[in-house]
């Protein structure tokens, strides 16, 4: 119940700030851009719009919601709130999540319509998100700015499109078989040509969620109890 | 000593911000340096034989790359200008003899004399020296000046710093304008028209052999899009 207060609570300020409405935007600028890109070109670019902007948009806004949060003093009222550190955390992650969801689904069924496979894709954006966004937070609580956030981030995020080397058939090394980028590539694929096995990509992309989840959780109780958020 | 010790605090927090507008700079470079080696390496893998030959891969990109610099360093520049308004710096330097208007000369002319002076090492760097030609220049000066548009748009639209980052979601949307030029043929893409860039990557798309009508066109149009773009977003940012 507290749980899903909290998400309804971080969905109402991603509203209010303004998230729903710009991802609105880029959306219809996505579905322009695909309705008219030759159809040679479509499938691989609408792949690699969901699985780099939409799966990881989590990554982009809640650096500027930690830090305003942080700012504001609402991270240090955590400590006296009933709400669990961990709850707070995943409220964010679910949240942003859903946002990528519909983001993904809206562009998806305006560009191909039932055409695809929508479970698989779907629940690939929603899983790397949620990976996307413990990223994004374990960076937000270490840095002093939105700009130093923004400059970092663009360091490391690129790491996990390195998986995209296998979709176009680079030589790449086989560990990155292994990440989150490469499964969550595998199951939006999936989604326009079904593919044997997914229960692997599946099982390897929650462990990378539920790894994530916990270093994010201990990261931000070591903080809040060392310094109250400070 | 109090006073001292708060004015000192403000002072290293200015030039860490400026450190940190120092440090973006490297960020185009870097990009440049990534797509002199995955260029080839594409082209080889995924666009071989295919109606993207090198030499137009090596136009896009390079367009991409140049405007890519000012709309960082724009984005950055809108930051710190939300920053300091939050934090009432602005509305302070706005008193003092500095004035409103040399707050504003620092905070966005600055990164757009950076923007231009990054032009050329980017494209070098990046391989794309083709592109280098005398031509590009008055596009050149028109892409620069999406720097302060940006900035001024970002600090003059957001309340804080989230609405700022939504904000410039959308704004990235304009480093798809050089691959939608290139890869939609369609009278429909003048709605893009509304996104300054085009303007000038478009003028210079056409004047690719040699300047004709359609090219002084659209760098005279764009010329006043952006004049009028930042007086407009000028006035709104001193309003608020």
């Amino acid at each position: 119940m507290r749980m899903m207060t909290q998400i309804r609570t971080d969905i109402s300020f991603q509203i209010k700030h303004g998230f729903y409405l710009a991802y609105l935007v880029v959306s219809v600028f996505y579905i322009t851009f695909l309705a008219f890109i030759p159809p040679s070109w479509k499938e691989t670019a609408a792949v690699l719009l969901i699985f780099s902007d939409c799966s990881f948009l989590g990554s982009f806004f809640v650096g500027g919601i930690i830090l305003l949060e942080r700012d504001q003093g609402m991270i240090q009222q955590l400590l006296i709130s009933p709400l669990r550190i961990s709850e707070y955390i995943l409220g964010k992650a679910l949240s942003l999540s859903c946002l990528a969801t519909v983001a993904s689904s809206v562009i998806l069924l305006a560009s191909f319509g039932l055409s695809l496979h929508y479970t698989p894709i779907l629940v690939a954006v929603f899983i790397c998100s949620l990976f996307a966004t413990f990223l994004g937070m374990m960076v937000a609580i270490r840095v002093k700015s939105l700009n130093q956030y923004l400059l970092v981030t663009p360091l490391f995020v690129p790491i996990f499109f390195l998986p995209m080397a296998n979709y176009f058939s680079l030589p790449a090394p086989t560990l990155l078989k292994w990440t989150p980028g490469y499964n969550t590539l595998q199951m939006i694929t999936d989604g326009f040509h079904p593919i044997p096995h997914l229960s692997l990509p599946i099982f390897i992309l929650i462990s990378w969620v539920i790894l994530f989840f916990f270093i994010t959780k201990r990261q931000y109780e070591r903080i809040f109890f060392k310094n109250g958020g400070e | 000593m109090a006073r001292i010790l708060s004015l000192l605090f403000y002072d290293l927090k200015a030039i860490w911000k400026d450190l940190m507008t120092m440090i973006s700079i490297f960020a185009p470079i870097l990009m440049a340096l990534f797509f002199r080696f995955a260029t080839p390496i594409l082209d080889e893998a995924f666009f071989k034989g295919t109606t993207f030959p090198p030499s137009d891969q090596n136009l896009v990109i390079g367009l991409l790359l140049l405007l890519t610099t000012p709309v960082m360093l724009g984005m950055m520049s809108g930051f710190i200008l939300l920053d300091e308004k939050d934090e009432g710096i602005a509305m302070s330097i706005a008193v003092t003899p500095f004035q409103l208007k040399g707050y504003l000369f620092y905070r966005l002319y600055l990164p757009m004399i950076i923007s231009l002076l990054l032009a050329f090492p980017v494209l070098t760097i990046g391989g794309f020296t083709e592109i280098m030609t005398l031509r590009l220049l008055p596009f050149l000066l028109l892409i620069i000046v999406e720097t302060p548009i940006i900035a001024l748009l970002m600090a003059s639209t957001a309340e804080n710093k989230v609405e700022g980052l939504a904000i410039a979601k959308v704004i990235s949307i304009i480093l798809a304008i050089p691959i939608a030029i290139y890869f939609i043929d369609h009278p429909a893409l003048m709605l893009a028209g509304i996104l300054p860039p085009y303007w000038p990557i478009k003028g210079y798309l056409l004047t690719m052999n040699g300047w004709h009508l359609s090219g002084f066109l659209f760098l005279i149009i764009g010329i006043l899009y952006h004049l009028l773009l930042f007086y407009y977003l000028m006035k709104r940012y001193e309003r608020r």
